[in-house]
């Protein structure tokens, strides 16, 4: 079986289509996905955005947002053009009158023209409306400070948030997507290899020099599935191996919103431990689409849904919170996949979930396996017509 | 050497049952070498799938060396060398020499004995100037070599060819057929189904011709002359089938 396993391993990795899937793939998704988020969660004050106003109105708009770095006004002659062309992300319509109308007693209208499209024009907005709202509250403290009215009439109580559960945007946003970027590179890192395996075979007509030699069918078929776990598994690693490199070297806020610390290296094997195991089930899988296959082409027919609904659990993950994880969560195949890397990004490392996990995994790797083994031992699969 | 009996195989084909072998018996010496001729569809391929364990026959047995082909495969596999189509089984992403060793690999053969066979094949063959390429950019009557090289590493007794020159061109026919010649001087026991009369003729002792999965004629190619009147195999050839047209409608 030794022989075979290493027989399949050297042609699978002479093949470029593996090296292409199981490195430069995962390379460029997680690269994507790194460069991607730590542009997203990083804190915006080192954006400056362009607003434009009216030139009548310059003056008083650059007077009431002066103290904002984030936001550059610009006088142009008709702001909604302006924003339309591109040359803008937001705008402000103000009355000219509008610190008299103030002054007596009236309430202006203020309009903020923008593209909630558009992420910096929904972060220009925010900006826009801070300052607004900061000059908003300096008018009333001054009207009632003119009425010798106690400002602290405006704030009857005081409302605080607590987190009680450590972590924050940064975590979570790598918590669900990196075991998505994970399961989609492994689907797709191995299902090349699987379709060449076992539907391969049987389209070069290999498969039968196979069977004609003493090798006993049970070796052969576990050595191919060894071939799929290893393949699997190695792109699994590959692709975190990325993903936390580029985050420790290439960025400031991921790297600063990841940190294990002692818990660094138990949280390597066990990420390890579960991405073997989830690598398990997939190469029973596609082993069973394999087997079905007359060729490479219908073997992968087969195998791109099956990938795709492995990402399927992710979407039923998203909103849940690290303190209402079940046991369910845990024992249902893929879907512990994205409950245990939550843990792990919140530093849990609990061992009687991650168990469970792995068991569960395993156990329906074994049933899709015996299935598999039960078609392969029909001639009517393995054979070419 | 072989000794086929009565033997039928059917395939189910959703609900229907399709029979590809009616009845089959037939007797293959030691030392023989003998032609399967028959159409495309005749059974040919299917015979000789369940001369090497691959198929089960539906009833009737297969002995090969003493060894039945159901209950000792094992020992049939071991005896067996097999070539299905021109230039198959062959790795293109490995090279000529890592073929060969994994399959004698497969075959148990030590280090060794490894080496010495494939020095000695890619000497017989002509083979030594790209043993250590990939398949892959190989022409087919190099891969034919590789194919058939592959199929007698482990010097087996008994050599099936399943058309094995379908697709080649006349040097790379030529190959195969001075490989036949060697190999019964070899003393093996040779079977090869072809659609090709002549090739037949020029390396079979015995025949046998299937139509519609029935043996319709097995003897000696001196008794057939003598029996048809006419030396010309491939009008013996086609009016056997018609009158087994006739016979078994």
């Amino acid at each position: 079986m030794l022989n075979i396993l290493k027989k399949e391993l050297k042609d699978s990795f002479r093949d470029q289509r593996t090296l292409l899937l199981t490195v430069l793939l995962p390379l460029v998704l997680m690269s994507g996905l790194v460069f991607f988020n730590e542009n997203l969660l990083s804190p915006y004050e080192e954006d400056v955005y362009e607003v434009a106003v009216q030139d009548a109105q310059y003056p008083l708009v650059q007077k009431l947002l002066a103290d904002n770095e984030n936001l550059h006004i610009s006088a142009v002659d008709n702001v909604k053009e302006t924003i339309e062309e591109g040359n803008a992300v937001a705008g402000i319509v103000i009355p000219a009158d509008f610190e008299e109308k103030m002054a007596a007693g009236a309430t202006p209208s203020v309009q903020i023209l923008n593209d909630l499209n558009s992420q910096n024009s929904t972060l220009a907005t925010s900006a826009i409306e801070a300052s607004f709202m900061q000059y908003s509250q300096r008018i009333v403290t001054e009207q009632l400070a003119a009425q010798s009215i106690d400002t602290a009439i405006l704030t009857p109580f005081t409302l605080e948030q607590v987190q009680i559960v450590e972590g924050d945007l940064t975590i979570i946003m790598l918590a669900f997507l990196i075991p998505l970027m994970l399961t989609l590179s492994v689907g797709l890192g191995l299902s090349t290899s699987a379709a060449d395996l076992i539907a391969g075979e049987k389209e070069r007509r290999t498969m039968e020099a196979l069977l004609m030699t003493p090798v006993n069918h049970r070796s052969l078929l576990v050595a191919k599935w060894l071939t799929m776990v290893i393949i699997a598994s190695m792109t699994g690693i590959i692709t975190l191996t990325i993903v936390f490199v580029e985050i420790h070297f290439f960025t400031e806020t991921l790297k600063a919103g990841i940190s294990f610390g002692s818990n660094a290296l138990p949280i390597a094997l066990v990420s390890v431990s579960v991405i073997i195991s989830y690598s398990a089930i997939l190469a029973s899988a596609l082993m069973v689409t394999s087997i079905f296959a007359k060729t490479i082409k219908e073997a992968q027919t087969y195998s791109t849904p099956i990938t795709m609904l492995t990402l399927l659990p992710s979407m039923l993950m998203y909103n849940v919170g690290i303190n209402e994880l079940t046991f369910t969560h845990f024992a249902v195949p893929v879907m512990n996949i994205f409950a245990v890397f939550k843990e792990l990004f919140f530093g849990i490392v609990n061992i009687e979930h991650i168990l469970t996990a792995i068991t569960s995994n395993l156990l329906v790797a074994l049933i899709i396996f015996i299935i598999g083994r039960v078609l392969f031992f029909r001639v009517k699969w393995v054979l070419a017509k | 050497m072989i000794t086929i009996h009565e033997v039928t195989k059917q395939f189910k084909d959703k609900k229907k049952y399709i029979t590809a072998l009616k009845h089959v018996s037939l007797n293959i010496h030691e030392g023989e070498v003998i032609g399967l001729l028959g159409e495309n569809g005749a059974g040919k391929t299917t015979l000789l799938r369940s001369i090497a364990t691959l198929l089960e026959p539906s009833s009737g047995t297969i002995e090969v060396a003493g060894f039945n082909t159901v209950q000792e495969a094992e020992d049939v596999k071991k005896r067996l060398g097999v070539l299905f189509g021109s230039e198959t089984g062959l790795y293109d992403r490995l090279t000529a020499r890592e073929n060969l060793e994994y399959f004698a690999s497969l075959y148990k053969l030590g280090k060794h004995e490894t080496k010495v066979r494939i020095d000695k094949l890619a000497k017989m063959f002509g083979m030594r100037d790209y043993l250590d390429r990939r398949v892959g950019g190989f022409s087919k009557g190099m891969r034919q070599k590789v194919a058939i090289a592959r199929t007698i590493l482990h010097d087996p007794d008994i050599i099936l060819f399943d058309e094995p020159t379908t697709g080649l061109d006349i040097t790379s026919s030529n190959v195969f057929r001075q490989l036949v010649h060697q190999l019964k001087r070899e003393g093996k026991t040779i079977i090869f189904s072809s659609h090709i009369v002549e090739e037949v003729k020029m390396l079979c002792d015995r025949v046998a011709m299937i139509h519609q999965g029935e043996l319709v004629y097995e003897g000696t190619l001196e008794k057939l002359y003598e029996e048809e009147g006419s030396t010309d195999l491939n009008y013996i050839f086609m009016s056997k089938l018609a009158r087994g047209e006739n016979e078994y409608a």
